[in-house]
């Protein structure tokens, strides 16, 4: 009898566990089989493929050498061995691509957080600006970055740099933008009582900025440089487009679309998606190292 | 054998105008602040003065709207007057300000949530510019003035509201001012908090010969505070009456049971009564 309600107990407590569970790990799991079972599907149906049927590989669709649409195990493989397959200095791998583009987004993000910052101080501190400036910026954002990439480069180019400098620029012109946003919002959110609490102290408006605004501001900055990080990234790629770069993964992307390799470029996209996914996870964890920054629930 | 402030009280009186002004921490002279509303012009202070000597403890009690907080951030330069004079430690109130001589304690304890109880005593300490270790030093004393030497290390989402604004009194402490200002520190706390505070609150006062104005909305709090009661009423805020409470300096609670004191808050009751039936 005891046994009994001991196990529904047990029951019960297992139970609770699971939606928790299942909200986190298990729906986005079970959504995302369904997508590749669509996908399969579709797969099937789009790749005629006899040469492989002939060669007697179930199912034939899916191993298709030039797909219009790859399936996904074979966008799995393709991936894999274009990260695991040739050495990492080699112009086949993309993990060389992904650092290529990866150094020029990090460039870029470095540039975005201490220029979104400065124009955020800027327009905290100055009306004039606020009023002036803060249109403009958000003006920046609605110009297509492809439309302005190639400007950036010849621009430069004229200037007479080229390489990473470009793109990091390209990059962080997209960047920058929530970096200024969260940043006038954080620097702008001590309430009145902490102000009036530092003019008691007759403190000047430089130890205003650093004890109250800055740590303030904490809070906005990180989210931003998730958002700026991911935009960085993007704009690395971009910015690789039309500058004939022979490697990144935006080059990698514009040879695949030349000359049709649908699969190359599947695989190149998510390797572009896992780096933007690693890139933006170190900052999140940095997030963690910093709990008592973050905004109170 | 401290003097009963009543004595003291009297003493200012009877000097002449001139000296009266240099022995005033704080003086007030015909102060007016009127800011135009859409009803016309809304008169925040009309015609008020106050003179507040060392070691004075002021309480400022009235109905909302009637100017208590505006009177006590005008001492403390956070805002300017239309019309009169405020003279504090017989300088302006922006040199006062400028020399860090008061300590202002505020509504809401203010604490930075990124700073524990000592760091965020030792705000004040950084601004000034005083070496670490003197910091240090400094604001463990002040936190150990109000009973809280062992929550250093806390956060203040860690403290319970007493305890906040414990440390925002310590905070306003650490700068050793001999002037307080506090707006209705202890509105938020309950009935027992508040009692201790206010004991730990007189304690401090008598102790450390501190002067202080403090804005309240309690008749209990006040008398028992209290040198002087100043009542204000509103529309347009004024001064309407000024309460001696001829308490001894040393009070416990206690000395809420007798009737010296059941007496002045009688007092300050009807003059307020007076000032609510004007609105």
């Amino acid at each position: 009898m005891s046994e009994a309600i001991a196990g529904i107990g047990v029951f019960r407590t297992a139970r609770a566990g699971v939606p928790q569970w299942s909200r986190r790990i298990l729906a986005p799991v079970v959504i995302l089989c369904a997508l590749l079972a669509i996908w399969s599907i579709a797969a099937t149906l789009v790749n005629p493929s006899p040469a492989a049927a002939a060669a007697g590989i179930w199912p034939s669709n899916w191993w298709n050498p030039r797909p219009t649409l790859p399936s996904p195990p074979q966008i799995a493989v393709a991936t894999w061995t274009g990260l695991f397959g040739y050495p990492v200095t080699s112009p086949r791998s993309l993990i060389y691509h992904a650092a290529v583009t990866l150094e020029a987004a990090l460039a870029g993000f470095g540039l975005a957080a201490v220029l979104g910052t400065a124009l955020a101080t800027a327009i905290v501190h100055v009306r004039l600006l606020d009023r002036g400036l803060l249109p403009w910026v958000i003006v920046s954002q609605s110009i297509p970055v492809l439309a302005t990439a190639p400007m950036v480069v010849v621009a430069m180019g004229y200037m007479g740099f080229s390489g990473l400098l470009p793109k990091a620029v390209i990059s962080a012109s997209l960047a920058f933008f929530p970096v200024t946003i969260g940043m006038c919002k954080g620097l702008r959110s001590p309430q009145t009582v902490q102000l009036d609490l530092l003019r008691t102290y007759n403190a000047s408006g430089r130890q205003v900025f650093w004890a109250l605004r800055w740590p303030s501001a904490i809070p906005y900055l990180l989210p931003a440089l998730k958002i700026a990080m991911a935009l960085a990234i993007t704009g690395a790629i971009v910015g690789e487009l039309p500058t004939g770069a022979q490697a990144g993964l935006g080059a990698r992307l514009l040879i695949a679309s030349y000359n049709g390799l649908m699969l190359l470029m599947w695989a190149t996209l998510i390797v572009a998606s896992l780096t933007a996914g690693l890139a933006v996870g170190a900052l999140a964890l940095l997030e963690r190292a910093l709990p008592r920054f973050r905004l109170p629930a | 054998m401290p003097d009963s402030p009543h004595a003291e009280t009297l003493d200012i009186e009877t000097t002449q105008p001139r000296e009266q002004a240099r022995a005033a921490v704080v003086s007030v002279e015909n102060v007016a602040v009127s800011y135009p509303s859409r009803e016309g012009v809304f008169h925040a202070l009309s015609d008020v003065s106050l003179r507040v000597a060392r070691r004075e403890f002021i309480s400022l009690i009235g109905p909302s709207g009637c100017g208590k907080t505006t009177l006590l951030r005008l001492i403390a330069d956070l805002a300017q007057p239309s019309t009169g004079t405020i003279r504090v430690n017989g300088g302006t109130s922006r040199q006062a300000r400028g020399d860090r001589s008061y300590g202002y304690v505020f509504q809401t304890p203010a604490l930075q949530p990124w700073r524990t109880a000592l760091a965020n005593v030792m705000l004040p300490l950084e601004i000034i510019g005083l070496a670490a270790n003197e910091r240090r030093a400094r604001a463990t004393a002040a936190l150990m003035a109000v009973g809280l030497g062992d929550a250093a290390s806390r956060y203040p989402w860690q403290l319970s509201g007493g305890m906040q604004q414990r440390v925002s009194i310590a905070r306003a402490l650490s700068l050793r001012p001999e002037l307080l200002l506090m707006d209705e520190p202890f509105g938020a706390l309950d009935e027992i908090t508040r009692d201790k505070l206010n004991l730990h609150l007189t304690d401090l006062w008598r102790d450390r010969d501190l002067t202080v104005i403090f804005v309240t909305h309690s008749i209990p709090e006040a008398v028992f505070l209290s040198t002087r009661i100043v009542a204000m009423s509103a529309k347009p805020g004024r001064i309407s009456r000024v309460i001696d409470c001829g308490l001894p300096r040393r009070r416990t609670l206690d000395i809420r049971n007798t009737p010296e004191f059941l007496a002045i808050s009688k007092q300050v009751r009807d003059a307020l009564s007076d000032a609510y039936a004007n609105e």
